[in-house]
């Protein structure tokens, strides 16, 4: 930044807001003096691995659930906005809009001309990269798994397709689809917040898991006449294993977790899908022509 | 240990199976073009092959899980979505 930026009252704020913000910091650092409030991860720590086997799923889309969804949120607007920036595509910026937007003649990557093993192999590659999406998503509570992920994995199988043949993809994402299916993934992620509001207050309160009710954590039992049975067996139930510990066995369910997984993976193909398409095609699409 | 069982213990082995299979449906009537019998067949063999590396999830101890033994096990949900796509991608038809 240049040092004329900086005079007048641009400059006079700054300093201002320089001055609070070391001020703040060195107070907050003498008062530490060993008491650092530890906060409440010691007992979500020890809860977590009660909830679902894969603690991480527990932290990201339970204890950091409203997290989630704005980064969420973020990806899905951050796809939109690039795509209305930037989004002439590769197709239109070089003037070939017939031509596939990656086949440049010197490569000589039309499915006519096609390597027989890319051509004989894409599709099979394709179809289990979406299939092993689909297992990653599945996993999200279970394993290292969950809707990024598989958001990812998917979108890697549509840039495949892409590269390999052109607008004849075999896994033919439209742009109505990506972002219908980016917005309903990101709704679902949203309103599966409701039903923990509605019994005990609290926006995603897991009422499939019932963490703080579930006894796991002693002198904590305010909420166990608030969630319904109910709303746990509709929520708990279709995902509760037999979780086998080294301290005894239990019933447990991840509960909202692997349907915020679902909506979050959606939300994930829409907008890296999206993304992929409009960059490559550009963002007024002639469909309707090609049909 | 838990010894095997030929059915569930509990709802969550078979959940994510069945939302394999309901999503692979959904993203298969996205596929287009044609496919053929052969190519169908040799996709799922591979996802079979597959299904065995990848392994059952893990707290899953029942056969339709693809839970065997503790060293060999199956991952039913990448076989329920392969099969899931092919339904959806039945569903769409075969046109170009």
């Amino acid at each position: 930044m240049e040092s004329k930026a900086l005079k007048g009252s641009r400059g006079i704020i700054a300093v201002i807001a320089l001055m609070i913000i070391f001020v703040g910091v060195s107070t907050s650092l003498l008062q530490l003096n060993g008491n650092v409030a530890r906060g409440i991860s010691p007992e979500y720590n020890a809860l977590a691995p009660y909830e679902a086997p894969n603690n991480l799923a527990s932290w990201v889309y339970d204890y950091r659930g409203f997290d989630t969804l704005i980064e969420t949120g973020v990806i899905y607007v951050g796809a939109l906005v690039s795509v209305l920036a930037i989004g002439r595509g590769i197709v239109r910026t070089k003037g070939v809009a017939e031509e596939a937007p990656v086949a440049q003649s010197s490569m000589d990557f039309h499915v006519s001309s096609l390597n027989v093993i890319l051509k004989y192999f894409g599709i099979p590659v394709i179809i289990l990269i979406v299939a092993y999406s689909l297992l990653v998503l599945t996993g999200a509570a279970t394993s290292g798994g969950g809707g990024f992920q598989c958001g990812v994995i998917f979108s890697s199988a549509f840039l495949l397709g892409m590269i390999f043949y052109g607008k004849k993809n075999p896994l033919n994402l439209s742009k109505k689809f990506l972002i219908g299916i980016g917005g309903f993934g990101w709704a679902l992620y949203a309103l599966l917040g409701l039903p923990g509001y509605l019994v005990t207050g609290y926006w995603q309160y897991n009422v499939g898991a019932d963490l703080w009710s579930s006894g796991l954590i002693s002198g904590v039992s305010g909420m166990s006449a608030v969630v319904p049975d109910i709303m746990r067996q509709i929520f708990g139930d279709p995902f509760r294993i037999l979780l086998v510990l080294s301290d005894g066995t239990y019933a447990s369910t991840a509960g909202i977790v692997p349907l915020i997984n679902i909506g979050e993976a959606f939300n994930v193909i829409g907008a890296i899908g999206l993304i992929f398409l409009v960059f490559a095609y550009g963002y007024t699409d002639e469909e309707g022509k090609s049909k | 240990m838990i010894e095997l069982q030929l059915f569930p213990a509990l709802a969550g082995e078979v959940t994510p199976i069945v939302v394999a299979f309901v999503l692979g449906i959904l993203f298969g009537t996205q596929l287009q073009g044609k496919i053929s019998k052969r190519m169908i067949g040799l996709i799922i063999g591979l996802s079979i092959i597959a299904a065995v590396l990848f392994e059952a999830p893990i707290f899953t101890w029942s056969l339709l899980a693809g839970f065997i033994s503790e060293h060999f096990s199956i991952s039913v949900a990448f076989v329920a979505a392969t099969v899931g796509i092919f339904v959806g991608k039945a569903f769409r038809g075969g046109r170009e």
